[in-house]
């Protein structure tokens, strides 16, 4: 105990000073945000039906766009960590390109896909009439489409990490591959998964770019809360900083209900 | 029941042995690390695939079949229990995927948990468990699948000594209760000795000697076999009682068992007193190559030439002195290298430190001789 404290109250200031920087300069929005908040009228302004109707809606397409990462990111991570293919670190850098690309880029590539008029979308109007370009649908591709390399990449660092013997030791005992997967494989990475899913949440939530530019903006069908966020600036400066800590608030909550049972145990 | 070739071919190693067992018989693959035995036993599961040979398992090719279509059953060497599912759910995976019921595989993994005497551990995760425990869970989870083969990875390698010995009779007692062929592998003579019927030794990929325990042990024809098994071991021509030593010796309990082997022997330096050469009488009347081979406590060590002539006396030189169990192990350059074992009193009265000049006797009676 005393040498650790010896050691911590030595600690050089060329570190101490830039890292307190980084603290407050973390922590300090957050905290302006609480102080200009009006907390005389927040009771009424929450009640407002846009401000709840862009927060279902938010919860909404962040949950299902983190229900398809799920669905595809998961056996893609499989595919990543256990496949043998060729060409597999290509498709991780190919994974990994909508986590650095600017997400209004992506909105633009999705609308060129899946527009109207896009490659693909083209054929799903003339087949079936729907288009997903301005629909809460297109909302959650939008949202899904950025928010699926966060899940991917977590998972398949779970998936390298775990011992691969287990599964090898349950196909002695006549498990077949999906029985290992789902029985063996799944439930040792689960943490991971979790740990995935809560951050594909996260970001799916917060997604602006995309959104905005594959799905529009319109009040009660693709206006989450970041969009509406943007809106209430220019007009309401006020009910900005109202949806802003709400969607705080939001995070936070999910963060740390999720913390002690999964995304610390990672 | 179980005949194979198993051929494995990797960049700088070679495995290639074949490997027959018979309905109710264990076979120990023994051998030091490296050797391929491990190698060998997961290309028996499937883990492995083979570059060439096959495995017939009552007369059935199954050498290309995954591992979960093989009969097989396997004890990994740290258990691999899943840490997800508790010990009851471990013995039941298997039965499960094999199309048992929920039920009935809860009730028959119930069973073999009782079996193997843990069954008020039924609901404990592998991590709460010993390592005897989850050794015994191990086994449990292997047998319940009913397999016709049985593979064991080292068993009994993760355990400290005292649970070891428990454990080591628990696991000859399910053996010999199991009704399949079981293949062993283990680098610990003495798991070999008892658990197994036949010891197949392998080295550097291939098989190097094969035979029941005591005759392995009686009879050692490599220099890892001999250090194992603890006797010298040489090789020569015998002209009846008379054993003329070639220029290499195998090497034997001279050497420290983990030495790695395959490069052992080398020529005797010219020994005065020997000359033309180092000749043993032994106790079988032989003729042509043989092995001759004799335990450390067969040599006496004297400070000066002892009277009377016993039939086998050199002049050696104190190479090194170890503690072995209850006595001392001396090793012996000079003609030939050889070990032996003596008292520590003896070790203080002769006063034996490396570089004295000792007289070395060996009892004939006590140096076997045997057809190489």
């Amino acid at each position: 105990m005393g040498a650790a404290h010896r050691t911590a109250g030595r600690m050089p200031w060329v570190l101490t000073v830039p890292a307190v920087g980084g603290l407050v300069f973390l922590i300090l929005p957050l905290a302006g945000l609480l102080v200009r908040a009006p907390w005389s009228t927040m009771g009424e302004r929450l009640a407002e039906p846009r401000v709840l109707e862009a927060l279902r809606l938010s919860l909404v397409t962040a949950t299902l766009a983190t229900a398809i990462c799920l669905v595809l990111g998961v056996p893609l991570a499989w595919l990543l960590a256990r496949g043998n293919l060729p060409g597999r670190r290509l498709l991780r850098a190919l994974v990994t390109v909508p986590l650095v690309l600017p997400p209004v880029v992506g909105g633009v590539a999705l609308l060129l896909v899946l527009g109207r008029n896009g490659l693909v979308g083209r054929r799903l109007h003339e087949a079936f009439g729907f288009s997903l370009p301005f629909t809460t649908a297109g909302v959650v591709v939008a949202e899904a489409f950025v928010a699926m390399p966060f899940l991917v990449i977590s998972v398949e660092g779970a998936l390298k990490a775990a011992d691969s013997r287990f599964e090898e030791a349950a196909a002695t005992l006549g498990a077949s591959r999906w029985r290992v997967f789902s029985r063996i494989t799944l439930p040792l990475v689960a943490p991971g998964v979790s740990a995935g899913a809560v951050l594909c949440w996260a970001r799916a939530l917060g997604e602006f770019g995309a959104t905005i530019t594959f799905a529009g903006n319109f009040p009660g069908t693709t206006q989450t809360m970041p969009l509406a966020v943007y809106l209430a600036l220019e007009t309401d400066p006020e009910a900005a900083i109202v949806l802003s800590l709400v969607l705080l608030a939001v995070s936070v909550a999910v963060l740390a209900g999720l913390r002690g049972r999964w995304v610390g145990a990672s | 029941m179980i005949e194979s070739r198993l051929i494995v071919e990797r960049p700088r190693f070679r495995l290639d042995i074949e490997l027959d067992v018979a309905r109710g018989e264990v076979v120990a693959l023994l051998g030091p690390n490296g050797a391929g035995k491990t190698t060998a036993l997961r290309a028996l599961a499937g883990l492995v695939p083979l570059t060439g040979g096959h495995i017939r398992l009552d007369g059935e090719p199954i050498q290309d079949a995954p591992a979960e279509r093989r009969p097989i059953g396997m004890v990994f060497q740290d258990y691999l229990l899943f840490p997800h599912l508790s010990a009851l759910e471990n013995v039941a995976f298997g039965p499960r995927c094999h199309g048992m019921s929920r039920k009935a595989s809860r009730l028959l993994a119930r069973e073999w948990l009782n079996r193997v005497g843990l069954g008020e551990h039924a609901v404990t995760r592998p991590g709460e468990l010993s390592g005897g425990q989850a050794q015994r869970v191990a086994l449990a989870r292997a047998l319940a699948v009913r397999p016709r083969l049985l593979l064991l990875d080292e068993p009994l390698a993760a355990l400290d000594a005292h649970t070891r010995l428990d454990i080591r009779a628990r696991l000859h007692h399910h053996l010999g209760d199991f009704d399949g062929a079981a293949v062993l592998v283990t680098h610990d003579p003495l798991d070999a000795m008892v658990l197994a019927d036949r010891l197949v030794v392998v080295e550097n990929g291939a098989v190097v000697q094969q035979g029941p325990p005591s005759a392995v042990a009686r009879h050692p024809r490599t220099g890892y076999v001999a250090r194992l098994v603890g006797l010298n071991l040489y090789r020569g021509v015998a002209d009846g009682h008379a054993v003329r030593l070639d220029g290499v010796t195998p090497g034997g309990a001279g050497r420290p068992v983990s030495q790695e082997d395959g490069r052992l022997g080398g020529a005797f330096p010219g020994g005065a007193g020997w000359p033309g050469g180092v000749t043993l009488n032994v106790a079988e009347s032989q003729s042509g190559p043989v092995f001759v081979a004799f335990p450390p406590s067969a040599v006496a060590i004297y400070r000066s030439r002892p009277d009377g002539s016993p039939r086998n006396l050199w002049e050696a030189t104190v190479g090194g002195v170890e503690r072995h169990g209850d006595s001392v192990r001396v090793l012996l350059t000079g003609p030939i290298e050889a070990a032996a074992d003596v008292t520590a009193a003896a070790v203080a009265e002769l006063d034996l430190r490396p570089g004295r000049r000792v007289w070395a006797a060996l009892k004939a009676t006590e140096t076997h001789a045997y057809p190489a």
